[in-house]
C-alpha cells in the first residue's frame, strides 16, 4: 500500500468517524433490521414481533409469486444489462474514430445521465402510448400490433428500450476511456501483420477492453436493478398480470402498500444475497484481471 | 367498557376550555383534498378552544405506510382517515381505539345501515367514524345508448350483456367498461347478490375466514365478464384508448361503466346531461341487496393526552353535522352518511341540483336490505390480497390462463394470507 | 488512420447519427409536446408539429403544480447530498491512505461494500431507520435490560427525520463509492508531497488543507457535480422518505403529475413538467461532460 505517513492515534478514527456513523445507520443498520425481521413474524404497528425461525423463508420461496418475480428479476438483470452494455460498446467504438461528429457524440451520449429513470418512464410511456403515441397509427391499421398494457412481450421491450436508453452514460464513458487507452502502435502493428479491423476488434480492442467490460458489467447488474423501480413504477406498476413485478418493486409494494414487514423483509434478504453473491463474485474476478493488465 | 365511557365523559365536561392542538391525516389528494381542507378550515374558524392542522399524505397507503411508521416512533396523529379495505388492519393493530367508546354521546345509531355496517365491529359498535362515503353506481351514456335504440340503463347483467350486443351492432366499440378492481368486481358484487367473499361472514365471525368467492355465482359472473370481453362487449382499462374505464366512459369511448358514485363529477363535467346513473346491475333471480361503502373513515389513535382527544372529539362531532355533510357532498361527489345529512339534504331546495344526483341513488343503493354476508369486509391483509387478485385475474382476461385458475390462484393466495394475519395477531381477539 | 478505412469510418458514422437519434429523439419529442396545449393534442393526438403553447403550459405549471417548490427541494437535496457525500469520502480517504496504524484496511472494505447494494434494495428496512434514527440507541440500552434495571424503564428514544431534508439526503449520502474513487486517486499521489509537509513540521491536518485540497480540487469538483446529478435523479427514495407533496423531489412529483384518470392525461403538460426536471441536472452535464468523464474514467482505474 502506498502512502500511509503520518501517525496519529485518534486523528484518522476521528476523520472517518462522520461517515462510518452515516455508514451505519443507513447502510448496515438496515441490513441488520431486514435480517431481524426475516427470523420474526412482525406487527405492522410494532404491537409485537414473535421468533419465527425459517417460516417467512419458507412462505416465500413456496410461493409461485416470489418465483415468477425472482424469474423476472434475474432476466430483467440479464437482459438489461446485456442490452445496455451492447448499445454502449458499439456507440464506443464507432466513437473511438476520429470523425466530424465524434465530439458532439461524446457530449451527447452522456445527456441521459441527467435523466431519472422515472423521468424517461414518463416519457416513454407517452411516445409508445398505444393509442396516443408514435405507434398509434400502426395500431390503427392492425389493431392490437402493439400494446404494452396488456402483451408482456411488448411491455418488457418498452423497459428495455426505456433502460438502454438510460444506460447508455456511464457504460459508454468507460467503454470510451478504456479504448482510447489503447495504444495506437497496436492498432499499426495489428494491420501490419494484415488482421483487418473485424479481426482487429476481436483480438485487439475486446481483449485489452476486458477490464473496463468486467466494470461495467459488474456495475451495470446492480444498477439495473436499482434503475428498474423508476421505470416500472412509471411504466408498468408491474403488469400486465404481474409479468414485470421484479423483486425490487414486489418488496414494495408488499412492504409498503400491503404492511407485511416480514414478508417483505425476507424477500429483501434473499435479494440483497443475490445481488451481493453476483456482485462479490465479479469483483474477486476483475481485481486480478485489472492488477494483470495494468 | 363502561369505565372508558365515565372516563371520557368526565373529561369531556373538565377540559371544555383547554385548547389544544391536533394533526389530522388524510390521504385524498384533488378535489377530495381541497374539500377537506376546506372543513378544517370552518372549523378552525368556527371555534377557538381547538385547532386541527389537517395534513395531505398523497394517498391513503402511504397515510398509512407514514402511520405505522410514526406509531412506531410515538409520532402519530390523534386522527388518521383509511380506506376501507385497511379496516381490520386497523382493527387489530392496538394503535386505535373505537370511536363510539372514544364518543359514547354521539349519535352513531344515525349512520346509514351501509356506511355503518362496514365499519362496526362484529357485535355492532362503530370503530371508526365515516367520512367520505361512495358506492358503486351504473353508468350510461344516453347519446350512445340511443344509438342502439336503448332507452333506458338495464338493470340485470342479462339486460347489460344484451344492451351491450346491441351496442356493438349499432357500431359502438366500447359498450361496457370495467377495470377488473376487485372493489368492482368482487366485493360490491358480492355484496348486492347477498353472496360471501369469504366465509364466517366475510371474516365478521372470525379470523379464521377462508376465500371462497372461487366459486358459485361470483366465480360465473368474472368469467362471464371474460367471456363478453372475448365477444368485445366488455372492455378493461387496458383495451380503451383512454387507457382508464372512468376516462373512457368521459370521452364517450364507452356507452356503460359501473363506477363510484366518487366519478360524476368528472363525467358530469365532460359529458353534461347525457350521463344516467342507476344502481348497479344484478343477475334475474337475485333479491337485491346493499352494496357496499366504499371510501374512507376516520380513526382515533391512541396515545395521546385528553386534550388532545377533547380536540379530536370536537371535530369529528364538526364533521358529523348536516351541513358539513352536505357541504363536503356538494365539492366531492361523496354521498351523505347519516340519515339525518340525507334527509336535510333531500329536504333542501337544492336537492335536485347536479351536484347532489348521486347522492340519492348511492344512498338508495347502500340502504338496501342486507344480509350478514352483505355488511361489509373483515379480512386480514386485504389491501394486498386486492393486488393479488388484479394480478390473477388480468392474466386471465390476457389470455395467460383460465379465469377459474386465476380465481383459484387468488383464492388460495388469499388464504394464505389470512393465515398469516391469523398468526401475526394470535390471540387478539377479533372486536 | 492506418489504412484506407472509409467504409468503416462511414459505417461508424451511421452508427453514431443512429444513436444521436436514438437519444436525442425522445428529448425532442418532449420539447415539441411541451409546445402544444391539451385541447390541441387532443384533436390531434400525437403530432410533431410545435404548437405555441409553451409559456402558458410552464404558467400552468409554475401556478397549478408543486413543481416549483419540489424544484427547489431538489436543488437543496442534491447539493446536500453532494457536499455530504464528497466532505465525508474526503475524510475518510485521507484517513485511510495517509496515516498508519490499524483498522485502515476495515475502514475502506466498510466504505466500499456499500457500492454493491443500493437503498433500492433495503427500501423497506431503511425507511423504518430513518422513521427513528434513535433505534439503534434504544436497542442497545435496552439489551438485556440494563437501562430499566437503571431508570425503572425501557429507553424509548424518538427522532424522525422522515419528511425533512436531513431524512431525504443522509440515506442517500450512505454510499461509498466516493471513497473509493478518492482513496484510488491519492493513491496515485507521490508519496514526496507528505514525506516533505512533514519535514516541514506541518501537520496532517495542515497538509490537508493547504497542499491535498489545492491539489485535489479538479477531481473534486467533478465528483461533485456527479454526485449532485446522482442525487438528483433519485426517485424511489425521495418517493418514499417524504411523502407530501410540498417536501418531496421534483422527479417524483413529475411522476405524480400523472393524473387520477377522469380524463385523458394532459401530455403537454407533463412534458413541460419533464423538460424542468430534466434541464438543470441537464446542463451541468454538458456544460462539464469533460471533467466529469475524467472523474469518472478516474474511478475506473
Amino acid at each position: 500500500m502506498k502512502q500511509a505517513i503520518f501517525r496519529s492515534r485518534l486523528l484518522p478514527w476521528a476523520l472517518a468517524a462522520p461517515q462510518l456513523i452515516v455508514l451505519f445507520l443507513f447502510f448496515y443498520l438496515p441490513i441488520l433490521l431486514a435480517f431481524f425481521w426475516a427470523f420474526h413474524l412482525e406487527q405492522p404497528f410494532g404491537g409485537g414481533s414473535q421468533f419465527v425461525g425459517l417460516q417467512n423463508f419458507r412462505r416465500v420461496l413456496g410461493s409461485a409469486e416470489f418465483w415468477s418475480s425472482a424469474g423476472a428479476t434475474l432476466l430483467y438483470m440479464v437482459l438489461a444489462s446485456g442490452s445496455s452494455i451492447l448499445a454502449a460498446l458499439i456507440l464506443a467504438l464507432a466513437a473511438d474514430r476520429a470523425l466530424k461528429v465524434s465530439p458532439v457524440a461524446r457530449n451527447v451520449f452522456l445527456w441521459p445521465k441527467a435523466v431519472a429513470s422515472a423521468s424517461i418512464g414518463v416519457v416513454f410511456v407517452f411516445i409508445l402510448n398505444p393509442y396516443l403515441g408514435i405507434l398509434a397509427p400502426l395500431n390503427d391499421l392492425w389493431p392490437g400490433i402493439w400494446n404494452p398494457r396488456t402483451n408482456a412481450v411488448h411491455t418488457w421491450i418498452m423497459l428495455f428500450a426505456a433502460n438502454v436508453w438510460s444506460a447508455i452514460p456511464f457504460s459508454f464513458i468507460i467503454l470510451l476511456a478504456g479504448l482510447q487507452a489503447i495504444p495506437q502502435e497496436l492498432h499499426k502493428a495489428g494491420a501490419m501483420d494484415g488482421a483487418g479491423p473485424w479481426r482487429r476488434l476481436r483480438d485487439i480492442q475486446l481483449p485489452l477492453l476486458t477490464p473496463q467490460l468486467f466494470v461495467v458489467i459488474v456495475l451495470e447488474v446492480a444498477d439495473s436493478l436499482s434503475g428498474s423501480f423508476g421505470l416500472i413504477d412509471t411504466m408498468t406498476q408491474g403488469g400486465p398480470g404481474g409479468a414485470t413485478n421484479l423483486l425490487v418493486y414486489k418488496i414494495y409494494a408488499d412492504g409498503f402498500k400491503a404492511y407485511d414487514l416480514s414478508g417483505a423483509a425476507t424477500q429483501t434478504v434473499i435479494l440483497m444475497a443475490l445481488v451481493a453473491c453476483v456482485t462479490g463474485l465479479q469483483y474477486v474476478f476483475l481485481e486480478r484481471k485489472v492488477k494483470y493488465d495494468r | 367498557m363502561l369505565k372508558t365511557t365515565a372516563l371520557s365523559a368526565l373529561a369531556l365536561s373538565a377540559a371544555a376550555a383547554h385548547a389544544a392542538d391536533i394533526d389530522f391525516w388524510y390521504g385524498n389528494t384533488g378535489t377530495g383534498e381541497a374539500a377537506i381542507q376546506a372543513a378544517c378550515a370552518a372549523f378552525n374558524e368556527a371555534q377557538d378552544d381547538h385547532r386541527v392542522t389537517c395534513i395531505g399524505q398523497g394517498g391513503y397507503e402511504t397515510g398509512m405506510q407514514k402511520a405505522i411508521a410514526a406509531y412506531r416512533s410515538g409520532q402519530h396523529p390523534a386522527l388518521i382517515q383509511f380506506f376501507d379495505a385497511g379496516t381490520l388492519d386497523l382493527m387489530l393493530s392496538g394503535a386505535v381505539m373505537p370511536v363510539a367508546e372514544f364518543a359514547p354521546d354521539a349519535d352513531w345509531d344515525g349512520y346509514i345501515t351501509g356506511a355503518r355496517s362496514y365499519y362496526e365491529t362484529s357485535q355492532g359498535a362503530l370503530y371508526s367514524q365515516p367520512y367520505n362515503g361512495s358506492t358503486l353506481i351504473f353508468y350510461g351514456n344516453r347519446a350512445l345508448l340511443a344509438k342502439a335504440g336503448i332507452e333506458a340503463l338495464p338493470q340485470s347483467w342479462e339486460g347489460v350483456a344484451e344492451a351491450a350486443r346491441a351496442l356493438k351492432a349499432a357500431g359502438v366499440d366500447c359498450p361496457f367498461v370495467t377495470d377488473g378492481h376487485p372493489w368492482r368486481v368482487l366485493e360490491q358484487f358480492a355484496a348486492r347478490h347477498g353472496l360471501p367473499v369469504a366465509t364466517r361472514n366475510n371474516g365478521y365471525g372470525g379470523l379464521d375466514a377462508e376465500y371462497v368467492f372461487n366459486q358459485g355465482p361470483v366465480a360465473q359472473h368474472l368469467q362471464n365478464l371474460a367471456d363478453w370481453r372475448d365477444d368485445g362487449l366488455v372492455k378493461l382499462d387496458a383495451d380503451t384508448a383512454a387507457g382508464n374505464y372512468a376516462t373512457a366512459f368521459n370521452t364517450g369511448e364507452c356507452a356503460m361503466m359501473e363506477g363510484s358514485t366518487g366519478s360524476y363529477g368528472a363525467a358530469h363535467a365532460a359529458l353534461g346531461d347525457k350521463v344516467e346513473i342507476a344502481m348497479a346491475p344484478i343477475y334475474d333471480g337475485y333479491a337485491r341487496h346493499n352494496t357496499l361503502i366504499g371510501g374512507a373513515s376516520i380513526w382515533v389513535m391512541k396515545g395521546h393526552s385528553e386534550a388532545d382527544y377533547d380536540a379530536a372529539r370536537a371535530f369529528l362531532d364538526f364533521l358529523r353535522q348536516d351541513e358539513q355533510q352536505i357541504e363536503f357532498t356538494r365539492a366531492t361527489g361523496y354521498v351523505p352518511v347519516t340519515e339525518s345529512a340525507l334527509a336535510a339534504l333531500q329536504a333542501s331546495p337544492e336537492a335536485a341540483s347536479l351536484e347532489f344526483a348521486t347522492a340519492g341513488v348511492g344512498v338508495d343503493s347502500l340502504n338496501q336490505p342486507g344480509n350478514p354476508d352483505s355488511r361489509g369486509i373483515r379480512l386480514g391483509f386485504y389491501v394486498q390480497f386486492r393486488d393479488i387478485f388484479m394480478e390473477e385475474t388480468q392474466k386471465a382476461f390476457t389470455g395467460g390462463q383460465s379465469m377459474q385458475a386465476a380465481l383459484d390462484n387468488a383464492a388460495a393466495c388469499g388464504n394464505a394470507l389470512l393465515r398469516r394475519f391469523e398468526q401475526t395477531y394470535q390471540g387478539v381477539a377479533l372486536p | 488512420m492506418i489504412e484506407n478505412t472509409r467504409s468503416i469510418d462511414r459505417a461508424a458514422g451511421a452508427v453514431l447519427i443512429a444513436g444521436l437519434a436514438f437519444v436525442l429523439a425522445p428529448l425532442a419529442i418532449v420539447v415539441v409536446t411541451a409546445t402544444q396545449s391539451y385541447e390541441d393534442f387532443l384533436a390531434r393526438n400525437f403530432s410533431l408539429v410545435p404548437g405555441t403553447h409553451l409559456i402558458g403550459n410552464l404558467r400552468e405549471i409554475w401556478t397549478r403544480t408543486d413543481l416549483p417548490r419540489q424544484t427547489l427541494n431538489s436543488v437543496i437535496v442534491a447539493a446536500i447530498v453532494a457536499t455530504g457525500r464528497v466532505g465525508l469520502a474526503l475524510c475518510t480517504a485521507y484517513a485511510v491512505v495517509f496515516f498508519t496504524g490499524r483498522g485502515r484496511g476495515l475502514v475502506y472494505a466498510a466504505a466500499v461494500a456499500s457500492i454493491m447494494l443500493p437503498l433500492e434494495l433495503m427500501i423497506i428496512t431503511a425507511y423504518q431507520v430513518t422513521a427513528n434514527v434513535a433505534l439503534p440507541v434504544n436497542a442497545v440500552a435496552n439489551m438485556g435490560g440494563w437501562w430499566a434495571a437503571l431508570t425503572g424503564g425501557p429507553l424509548d428514544l424518538h427522532w424522525n427525520l422522515l419528511d425533512s431534508y436531513a431524512g431525504i439526503s443522509l440515506p442517500l449520502m450512505a454510499q461509498g463509492s466516493a471513497t473509493l474513487i478518492l482513496v484510488q486517486f491519492f493513491r496515485t499521489l507521490p508519496p514526496q508531497l507528505a514525506r516533505a509537509a512533514i519535514i516541514d513540521g506541518a501537520g496532517p491536518l495542515r497538509f490537508l488543507r493547504d497542499i491535498l485540497l489545492p491539489l485535489s480540487k479538479g477531481p473534486l469538483t467533478a465528483l461533485g457535480i456527479y454526485m449532485f446529478i446522482g442525487a438528483w435523479v433519485q426517485y424511489m427514495w425521495p418517493l418514499v422518505a417524504a411523502s407530501s407533496p410540498a417536501r418531496t423531489m421534483a422527479v417524483v412529483g413529475l411522476a405524480r403529475l400523472q393524473e387520477d384518470g377522469e380524463r385523458i392525461p394532459d401530455f403537454p403538460l407533463q412534458m413541460t413538467g419533464a423538460i424542468l426536471v430534466t434541464l438543470p441536472p441537464l446542463i451541468l452535464i454538458a456544460l462539464f461532460q469533460r471533467r466529469i468523464v475524467r472523474g469518472l474514467a478516474l474511478s475506473e482505474k
